[in-house]
């Protein structure tokens, strides 16, 4: 017998909102006081590759040539329950590409790297809602692709809230033994002070 | 025999020509995964492509073909494919996973054993332990979507006020050191203020609907032991629980 309702999916509506709005108005990509700085968003798309069900997320694909010594780039919309890979692929291997990821602002570098031999750079996390990417390059044009890959969310266990009650006792003994011999206690209470009256009426006789 | 023959060449014409559909998507996807020629790009700026979202659904189909065809990429697919693999074994993974900054906030689930309340449903004496056990499932499901959004709120907020807070010791940083830019400056940190202002009332609004949703889901636990166990569970238990977990999410500015 289930005597109750599944689960309401009403807060996480208001997350939503909440995340959409305030982070629309406030914090949309790490802070930038540069007017010459243009970071480009990037979108992320359903993905569903057929050979991974484990794949199951968003994905953005982009191709770039980069003329100018710095790029910025954002996506927004990410679940702390996801898991995220950003990774960036240079055409030329001889150039390695600095890449460079931030939370909270363009000057602090939350994790950064460059593109290996293999013109490869990647690197995987958890974050919420919203991040920046920078490429700097030293050899321009640079061509490349960034994948930001954004796996769907995952139902983290939560650790149990609940023991059985013989545990729940054992874990508070001081009051669960006055709780069990209240009235023992109670009745020995009464006795001692029943004799400690009788002992002083009987002095003062 | 002639409609048999008929059929046969039929369905040879359809496959070909969804094969050649495939093989013509093949390529479109190729060419928009394939790096760009820069030599077709002759102006000063930067230039980017991003896939759209079909081609992005198709690359999800293809993606398997895709490592074969793009032989300049496919170090970089079977890069992206192993990683992506990794990724796919779920809720251990997550919870090791680093976050992107190390001031991030991660989802914290610990309330010290001080909060733990019994269950009548896990004691072995309960002769009802099966009944126990299916109200008990709902009771618990609900109470645990609630504690992850709560922490997925409260991520929200520490990440926010951690973000208002860089942003005005480095704007007040960046606007000493050039005196023009003081005025713009001051303008726009009374900007991150306001809207930092207005999250704090939204977050507080939302504290209090998961707080509603929080006590609804221990009542249907409560239900669930006034039926098979101990009766008044929220007065004795419950209650004690829903004052941690409002002490916890509350907003400490």
């Amino acid at each position: 017998m289930n005597c109750l309702k599944p689960p309401s999916i009403k807060p996480f509506l208001i997350l939503t909102i909440l995340i959409f709005f305030v982070g629309q108005k406030t914090f949309l990509q790490p802070l930038n006081m540069d007017t010459a700085v243009h970071p480009t968003e990037l979108k992320l798309y359903k993905f569903d590759p057929k050979n991974q069900p484990g794949g199951k997320g968003l994905l953005n694909s982009t191709q770039v040539v980069q003329k100018n010594d710095t790029a910025y780039y954002f996506c927004k919309g990410l679940s702390i329950y996801s898991p995220a890979i950003v990774m960036v692929s240079a055409k030329d291997k001889n150039a390695p590409l600095q890449v460079s990821l931030h939370k909270w602002n363009w000057k602090e570098k939350s994790i950064e790297g460059s593109t290996d031999a293999k013109g490869i750079w990647s690197e995987k996390f958890k974050t919420e809602n919203d991040f920046g990417i920078m490429v700097v390059t030293a050899k321009k044009p640079a061509v490349y692709n960034l994948y930001v890959w954004v796996g769907d969310e995952v139902k983290v266990s939560v650790p149990s809230d609940f023991v059985s009650m013989t545990e729940y006792e054992k874990k508070q003994p001081a009051s669960s033994f006055f709780k069990k011999n209240l009235i023992y206690l109670v009745a020995g209470l009464l006795v001692i002070i029943a004799a400690i009256i009788i002992v002083i009426k009987k002095r003062k006789k | 025999m002639r409609k048999k023959i008929l059929v046969i060449l039929l369905s040879g014409i359809i496959s070909f020509q969804s094969q050649a559909q495939s093989l013509d998507d093949l390529n479109d996807m190729v060419n928009a995964a394939n790096y760009l020629d820069e030599s077709r790009f002759v102006g000063p700026g930067d230039y980017s492509r991003q896939a759209s979202s079909s081609e992005v659904s198709q690359l999800g189909s293809m993606f398997e073909n895709l490592q074969n065809q793009v032989s300049e990429l496919q170090s970089t697919f079977e890069h992206l494919n192993s990683m992506i693999s990794a990724m796919g074994s779920g809720v251990a993974l997550i919870g090791a996973l680093r976050t992107l900054d190390n001031q991030e906030c991660a989802p914290d689930f610990q309330l010290g054993a001080g909060a733990l309340m019994p269950s009548s449903c896990l004691s072995s004496g309960n002769r009802r332990a099966g009944e126990c056990q299916s109200c008990y499932e709902g009771a618990v499901t609900r109470l645990q979507t609630v504690r992850r959004g709560m922490a997925r709120m409260r991520c929200v907020y520490m990440n926010t006020k951690n973000f208002k807070d860089k942003a005005l010791s480095f704007g007040d940083n960046i606007a000493g050191l050039h005196g023009a830019m003081g005025m713009v400056w001051q303008g726009q940190r009374k900007g991150i203020e306001d809207s930092y202002k207005r999250f704090t009332q939204s977050y507080d609004r939302k504290y209090t609907d998961f707080i509603g949703s929080l006590h609804e889901a221990l009542l249907a636990v409560n239900t669930c032991e006034n039926q098979f166990g101990t009766r008044d569970w929220y007065q004795r238990f419950g209650f004690m629980f829903e004052e941690i977990m409002k002490e916890k999410y509350k907003r400490s500015d």
